[in-house]
Order: C-alpha cells, then structure tokens, then sequence
C-alpha cells in the first residue's frame, strides 16, 4: 500500500469507527487512537519526511487534509454525542411532579401573636411606645384608680379571679394606664400588648386568658375625633383597606365618653355568614376619652392633659380574620391548628 | 332590659319601625340585642351591660326619654305629676308603726297601708306588658307592683297586714343568726352587714333582695303594707352577692336610684291598685329620709366641648341637643350651665355632658381626625423587640410556637413532682385544671406535648412567657419571662443525637442573638430532666431529657426533650455584631491523638483548646477510641499563609495544655 492508499484507508477507517462512536468517552478512546500524540496519523506524519520531495509536499498536503476532516467529524460528533447523552440523561431523570412534596423543617408562628405583631407594627407607625406590664396585679390598678371602686356594679362587667383580697390576675391590660402614667411625663402614646384573664367557664367562645392589647394617649386638646381617626387607621391596617367600620355608645367606668367599634365582617360583605353571626358586623374593641377621675388617680391634671385609650383583643382578632370557631384551639398547643397559619 | 314598644306609646307617639328605634338605641345607647313580636306589641331586648351607670334606663319610661331624645320628639313625662300629687287622706286609720335605725343603707323608706283589697287576676292590659317584659302574672297586687317598677324603675313591695306581727315596721340590720324565707322558698342565712325590713318577731325582707315567703300577698289578703324604699346601691349589691341572688329589684338598687323616684312609684302603686283592686288609703303616708337630693348643676365652656369632642358646635347647637334630653341648659356668653334631673345618676362632671352631647349629636357623625402634633418614632423595646427575635428564630429552627395556659392543675403538679404549696393559687378557679399558676414553662408544655404525641413522634414546640413566683403575702408576685421548648424524638432514634441536636438548637439561637455561647455543665439532680443527659446552659437556664415517669406519659414511642431559658439573663448578655475578617489564606489542618485514663468532658477540652490560642480557628472531634481522643485543629492567620514551622510552638503549646489540664498524653 503507498503511503497516499494508507492514509485514505486510515481516514476511512477512522471516519467508519467516529460513526460508530456511541459515547463521548469512546469517541475520545477513538480520537486518541488516531489524533493523539502518539496516534496512527501522528505516526503518518513521522514517515512524511522519509519521502521523496514532490511526493513529499502532496502526501504533506494529504495528511494535513485527513488531520483536519478528522478533528472536524470528531469534534462534531462529540457535540452529537453530548447532545444526545443529555437528551438521555434528561430522559432518565423524569419524575413525577405531582407526587408529594418533601417538606422543609419550618416551625409557625402562633396567629395570635401575628396578629399582635400586626398591631404592634400600626402602633408603631402612629408613634406608639410599646410597653409591658405585669399579669398579676393589684385591685388598686386593676380597678379602683380606673374610677371601679369596691362594690361598685361594673366590677361585674369583668369576672374576676382572687388571688387574694387584693391580688388579682388582670382582668384587661387596662391595668397598665394608672402605672404608666406614673412614671411617662405627658405628652405619650403608649401600647401594651398581654394575657388578661377572666373567671369564666370556658367554651368555644369564652376563655379564662386571652390577649388584650391597650392603646392610650395622654397630651393637650386630644379629641374624640381623635380617637375615631386613630381607630380608623388602626383597625383598617388589621382587618383591611376596605373595612367598615362603626362607632357607636358603650359604658366603661374608666372612659368618657365611652365608645365600642364594630367592623364590617371581612368574609361576607356584611350579608351575614357564621363568622359574625350573620349579623354582617363584628363588635371589636370598646374605648373612649380617658376619664379626668383616672388621670387624677395617676397624678396627672386633667385640666390641663387629657387623652383616650383603647383596646383591640388580638384573640378576638385572629379568631375573626382566620375564621377560628373555638378560642380553645387557641391555648391548645396542637400542632394540627398551629401548622396552619 | 327590655322595651316594649306598647308601653312605649304611652309617652312619645313615634311613627317609626321597630327596627329603626333599635338602630338608634344601639348607636346612642346600648347594643339591642333582638327584636322580637310577642302577641300584639315588639319587644327590644337591649344588653345591660352598658346601662350600668344607667338606672333610669331600667324603666319603660327612662328608655322612652332616650328615645324621644334620640328622634326629637315630644315626651309625655308623668314623673311630674306623680311627684306632685298628694296621697289622698285615709277614711279611716289602721295602726302601723315605722322606724328606720340606719338612714346611710336606706336613703328614703316610703310606705303606706291600704285596705279593702280584692285580690284577683290583673287586668288584661298589665298582664300583657309584665309578659312582654318576661314577668309571670301572678295576681293584680303583685303585679301593680312589679308593672310601676317596669315603668318607672322603682321596685316596690307589698306585706299582708294581717301577717305583720304588732303592725310594726323597723328598718335595720340584720343580726348574725337570723334567717328569712324569701319568696322563692329558699331559706336565707343573714349577717350584720344586710339590711332588713323586720317585724317584731321576724324579717319581712331582705332589702333590696327580695321580700319573704311569710308576709307574702295571697288571694286572703285584704290589707297590704305597701312599700317604697331606697335601698342604698352599695349595701344591696353586698347583700346580694353574699346570699347569691339576684333579683329585679336588686339590679336597679345596686345602681343607686333617685331616691325622689320612691314617693313617684309609691303614688302611681296606690292609683292603680286603687283602680283595679279596689285599694283605699287606710293610714298616714310615711315617708322617712334625711334630706333628698336636690338637681345638680355643671357648667361646662362650648370650647372646651367641642375641644373634647373634636366638633364645632355653636352654645345654641349645643342647648338644643342637651335639651332633647331633658338637661335645661342655660347660656351666657359661651358658657352653658346644665341642670341635671335627679333621675340621671350618672352626670356629674363636663366629660360626661360631652358624652351626652355626642351621643345626641350622633357617634357616626363624629369625624376622624388624628391627635395633633409629630409622630416621634418609638425607641424600640429590647423585651419586646427581644421576644420578637426569638420567636421569628425558634419558628427559623421548626419550632412551632404554642400559648399555653398559665394556669395547671394539681394532676401536672404531681405528675412533675413538685409541691403545689410553691405555686400561687386562685382563690376562685373555674375548674381544677387551671388552678394554679405555672412556675415554669415546661409544666404547661408537657400537657401540649402529649397532645401532639398523639399524631406526630418528631417535632419542637416552644413558648415565649411568663412563669410567676410566689412572693409575701399581699406583694405581687415575680413574673418572669422565659423561653421554653420541648421536643419528641423516636426512641429509635440514637439518644445522644437527639440531646445535640436540641442543645444545637440552643447555641444557634443564641448565635444568631449574638450571646457569648455558655457552658453547658452537667446536672444530675433535677425533678423534671433525667440525671446524666442534663446540663445547665450556663446562667440561662436548662437543657435535657425528660425524666422518664414524665416523658413515658407523654409518649411511650418517643424521647422527650425540653430546655427552659430566662428571657432577660439572655438578652442582658447581648452583644455588638462585628465583622471580623475573613481569610482566604489557606488553614493548617492536623489532627492530633490524646490519650488519657479516663476520657474528659470534651465541651470543656474543646473551650480549653479553642481559648488556647487565637491561630486557632476551628476543631473537629474526628473521633474517639478507648481512651484516647482524635481532634482535629483548623490554623489560620486572616493576614497570612502559616508555614508548618510557624506553628511549632502552638503545637508545643497545645500538647502541654492537654497534658497540664487534662493530663492527656500525645499518641505518635
């Protein structure tokens, strides 16, 4: 065989096992063998300068031209190649996207608590201090410096527990007005998010602990209107851009005057669904104008300072917004309830 | 309370649907709670809770003021006239003695005799309004007695004569060992704070409770004591409560009526039993009282009004809405002087005028304006902004967060081992589970523990709040926040893991908190955790297994776990976050084999060798064998690559502090 039949053959030869390459990894086995350093055309090369000199330039020509359409149907078969052990690997990895999902070790955050935070968050943003106080507490801040002295009819609004003849578990965190207004310099605004308790026989709808969660302010010329404003602004923030909201007369001894907020029930449009009886609206909070008889228990000049407080129940809230039917699901501490919110 | 719309009638003619009036009422006064047909007439049932203040608004006739007020329309008051009509002078005289010892309980005690009665079913017009008003008819007296008080407030009763022993009526306290039957046939012990109407040999009421079963009026009476008092609100709510019942009666005396309302209702009982028991006046009125009240006056400025109200009335505005409700107003200048009804108990000062004002004027009409002035931004609270944190990383760690109650039972008070007597109590609980209060977190988390056991054997629950301790008697307790969680592994998991794991949890959440990591140092005795898998995490508090009494109540399938933290110790320890460089030199790594008698507590070799160097950046425990100890030291200078030799002397270093400290031998 001359040199010029060797090289065709080995062009053909090396062009026949590319085609038949199946794997990348046999491809390069295959362009070692006849590319590689030490490969069949490597060695045709070796014997170029043994030749003849016009003999030498043509087969020199050759060989360049076999080296150069063999680089080429190899580098485009590896693309073929790859692409198709992609195409494959693709094909192996199919699953079913529909079957269940593995889940994340995420814990939840209680819904009253988001609601507190919600709150909370208003109340910042209208300048609110956030505070706490104690649970326990005494009849004097519980009661009397909120103008309920002993015997007084409206100690029955609340149910009371006793701790003793004067310690009692708050029965609203109302219990922190007198307290803080001791201690703040007027003007503040001051929230105080808690449990309060209350002596009930609990079922779905009563609890003996629930969250309170106190909105007051103390300063010159504050209003009513004020209030109203305030109240606007804070409940829409929780329940909605679009909630309703109702203003209208109550009685608490330590407000006057006194007001009750109902809200528009944020399921139905107010046409009445289980939520909110089917009445279309949702007693909320009860507030008004702080009464003078309570600033001057705190020593504060109610001639001079005047203010109103408030209070929205973050139980209450949740168990509006999340549709909760059992304020025991509340306190139970079942994960089942807990993984929902 | 209740209104029907009937008797409403007879003082303001209102061409208005029930379900108009009760808009009204709920907006200006109290919720109405129902509207109701009952025969011919509607009935309004109006919550009283926020009529408390209010006992004027426990009558037909005080509702149809407000509501006349409400829709500006004309009252047909009789108050007037009862007030100013004489008690016809009797035919003849029947003998009745009256004393009253203590004027403070009994403002004013108007009574009279009436004879020639006829005892008999009402006429049909009483019956039919005492029933929409939820009163069972029982015979005319009765009822005439109960109808005045429906209609003007003032509860009233009536003694058969004839059973009133020696025709002597005193007014005192009850002694200590006496008793009454009261008209519900329950005896009823008394005490010397009660007040009672007594004959000479018995008690014919409990005041402003109820009457008694042996002076009551049947179909034989012919001659009744009729009876109109003020009893003292204070005195009959004491009474009431102690003796644990709640009357009619007692419910309008415990806000403290008119006393100018007790001779009103005792001439309008005499007209009608006059009419329709055919009554005749057979003694001189006694009307005993020292001094009755007299209207008030407040004076109140238009500014500060509207000032408070957020309006801008004019004074004339301002008298117009007053005077719907009957509050003679004068003005001179700005100033508006008020002449307060004796009936209306509850107006004493200008918030409350303003609050009359309001409600005329209409709550839904008050604009909504914000209080004037900046908006401060508020510092934030580190307890509060603390709890926020912990909870948002304990929720990052797959916790879920639980409220708990604060109150237990005796039941978990003993199954944890502890003694009730540190635990505060309620004196009045409502069910024995939740009596007393909890004086850690774990004693509530352990009931939420074996709820969930039920449907999960792998999860962490954990609570931010309060346990309370006791303190001196009559002083507040301490109450302190804590962090608390407990988690359920299966048992076939490795248990040494699932305790890392939890103590893991810890560190990181104190990581992130940006608190110096404590010691965990072991614990071996406690009443909740088991010996040997407990350690105190340093002054926080506590992490370990739950003792096995306890953890198998939870759950026979599961280890328990549980950590409690105090709140403040953790974030007082906070500190700064700094950025401390990060090295990209590459770390000399070597490990290095120690080998001891007995193998140390290697939380305390690692803080050893950790703190031996600040070249030290990192180390692993590669593992441990018999007794020797394979750990794995990371060397790195943020500012530079170490050569070998540059950490010969830390090497020397280390090998000595081992052999020092924990007399831990190199192996080579």
């Amino acid at each position: 065989m001359t040199l010029r039949e060797e090289l065709l053959h080995l062009k053909n030869e090396s062009l026949g096992s590319i085609t038949n390459a199946s794997t990348v990894l046999e491809l390069e086995e295959i362009r070692i063998e006849y590319l590689g350093k030490k490969g069949k055309i490597a060695e045709m090369f070796k014997k170029v300068p043994h030749l003849e000199d016009e003999e030498k330039i043509a087969i020199g020509k050759l060989a360049n031209e076999v080296k150069i359409i063999l680089e080429n149907a190899f580098e485009d078969s590896k693309q073929s190649l790859t692409k198709k052990a992609y195409e494959q690997d693709v094909k192996n990895e199919e699953i079913d996207v529909t079957a269940p999902s593995i889940k994340p070790q995420f814990g939840r955050i209680h819904p009253v608590t988001q609601v507190v935070w919600e709150l909370k968050e208003a109340f910042e943003k209208l300048g609110y201090q956030i505070m706490e106080g104690g649970e326990i507490e005494t009849e004097w801040y519980n009661f009397t410096a909120l103008n309920i002295p002993p015997n007084h009819p409206a100690r029955d609004l609340q149910d009371t527990f006793w701790i003793d003849d004067i310690i009692l578990p708050r029965t609203h965190t109302s219990s922190m007005q007198v307290r803080t207004m001791e201690k703040l310099k007027p003007p503040f605004k001051v929230a105080v998010p808690g449990w309060v308790y209350r002596c009930e026989r609990e079922d779905a709808t009563h609890a003996s602990q629930f969250w309170h969660f106190e909105g007051f302010v103390v300063g010159k010329n504050i209003s009513f209107s004020d209030l109203k404003g305030t109240l606007t602004l804070l409940m829409r923030s929780v329940l909605g851009q679009n909630s309703q909201l109702k203003f209208r007369a109550s009685y608490f001894p330590y407000v006057e005057p006194c007001a009750e907020m109902s809200a528009s029930c944020p399921h139905c449009n107010m046409k009445g669904c289980t939520a909110c009886g089917g009445s279309g609206w949702l007693e909320i909070l009860g507030s008004g104008m702080i009464h003078p008889k309570v600033l001057e228990n705190a020593g504060i000049d109610p001639k001079v300072y005047n203010g109103f407080a408030f209070c929205p129940g973050p139980t209450r809230l949740a168990m509006i917004k999340y549709k909760i039917n059992d304020i025991r699901l509340l306190t139970g501490g079942d994960i089942r309830f807990l993984k929902q919110f | 309370m209740i209104i029907s719309l009937d008797w409403l009638s007879d003082f303001i003619k209102l061409n208005r649907s029930p379900k108009e009036i009760a808009d009204k009422i709920t907006l200006s006064l109290s919720e109405v709670e129902k509207i109701e047909k009952k025969r011919s007439d509607t009935i309004l049932e109006i919550e009283n809770k926020a009529l408390t203040h209010r006992p004027d608004c426990f009558s037909q006739l005080g509702l149809a003021r407000e509501i006349a007020a409400y829709f500006n329309t004309p009252l047909n008051d009789p108050l007037h006239k009862l007030t100013n009509t004489k008690i016809k002078k009797p035919n003849k005289n029947l003998n009745l003695s009256v004393s009253l010892k203590n004027p403070e309980d009994i403002p004013r005690y108007c009574t009279i005799v009436l004879s020639t009665i006829k005892v008999k079913t009402s006429p049909e017009f009483i019956q039919k309004r005492l029933i929409s008003c939820g009163i069972r008819p029982i015979n005319n007296v009765v009822d005439i007695t109960n109808y005045v008080m429906l209609e003007l407030g003032q509860p009233l009763h009536a003694y058969d004569y004839d059973k009133v022993d020696g025709h002597k009526i005193e007014v005192r306290k009850a002694s200590k060992g006496e008793t009454i039957v009261t008209l519900d046939s329950v005896a009823r012990n008394l005490d010397k704070t009660m007040v009672v109407i007594a004959d000479d040999k018995k008690v014919l009421l409990l005041g402003g409770v109820m009457g008694g079963k042996d002076s009551e009026v049947n179909g034989d009476t012919k001659t009744i004591i009729l009876e109109s008092a003020t009893f003292d609100g204070k005195t009959t709510r004491i009474t009431s409560k102690k003796v644990g019942l709640r009357t009619d009666g007692s419910t309008r005396y415990e806000k403290n009526i008119d006393p100018n309302l007790a001779y009103a209702g005792l001439v309008r009982a005499a007209e009608l039993l006059e009419k329709f028991a055919g009554a005749k006046v057979a003694s001189k009125l006694f009307d005993i009282h020292y001094g009755l009240p007299n209207p008030k006056v407040i004076e109140v400025e238009t500014d500060r009004l509207n000032t408070i109200l957020g309006l801008s009335l004019k004074p004339e505005d301002i008298k117009n809405l007053l005077e719907r409700l009957k509050l003679k107003t004068e003005i001179k200048d700005k100033l508006l002087t008020i002449t307060i009804p004796t009936y209306r108990r509850d107006l004493s000062m200008e918030a409350d005028i303003a609050e009359e004002v309001a409600r005329i004027y209409g709550y839904d009409e008050i604009p909504t304006t914000l209080p004037k002035g900046d908006i401060i931004p508020p510092f934030k609270n580190p307890v509060i902004e603390g709890q926020y944190q912990i909870k948002n990383i304990l929720m990052g760690l797959g916790l879920y967060e639980v409220h708990l109650p604060s109150l237990i039972g005796n039941e978990t008070i003993s199954l944890l081992g502890e003694d009730k007597e540190k635990h505060i109590k309620l004196l009045n609980p409502t069910s024995p589970e939740k009596t007393y209060f909890k004086r850690s977190l774990i004693e509530s988390l352990v009931l939420a523990a074996e709820l969930n056991s039920k449907y999960f054997n792998n999860f962490g629950i954990f609570e931010v709040g309060r346990v309370y301790e006791k303190t001196q008697k009559g002083k507040l307790p301490n109450e302190r926040i804590k962090v608390g969680a407990i988690f359920l592994y299966p048992k076939t998991d490795d248990i040494g893991n699932s305790f890392y794991k939890v103590k893991g949890i810890i560190e990181e959440l104190l990581n992130i908190l940006s608190i110096p990591l404590p010691e965990f140092n072991p614990l071996d005795k406690h009443q909740v955790f088991q010996k040997g898998i407990t350690a105190k995490v340093g002054d926080y508090g506590i992490v370990g297994k739950i003792n096995p009494q306890i953890s198998d109540w939870i759950s026979k399938e599961s280890n328990v776990f549980g950590f409690e933290l105090d709140f403040k110790m953790l974030i007082s320890k906070r500190v700064g976050k700094y950025y401390k460089q990060i090295s990209n030199n590459p770390a000399i790594i070597e490990d290095f084999t120690f080998e001891f008698a007995k193998i140390p507590l290697i939380g305390y070799l690692l803080s050893e060798i950790k703190s031996s160097d600040q070249l030290i950046n990192q180390i692993d425990i590669v593992g441990t064998y018999n007794n020797s100890i394979t750990v794995r030291v990371y060397f790195q200078d943020p500012n530079k690559s170490l050569s070998s030799k540059e950490i010969d002397p830390f090497r020397k270093k280390l090998i000595e502090l081992i052999g020092e400290k924990f007399k831990g031998k190199i192996k080579t």
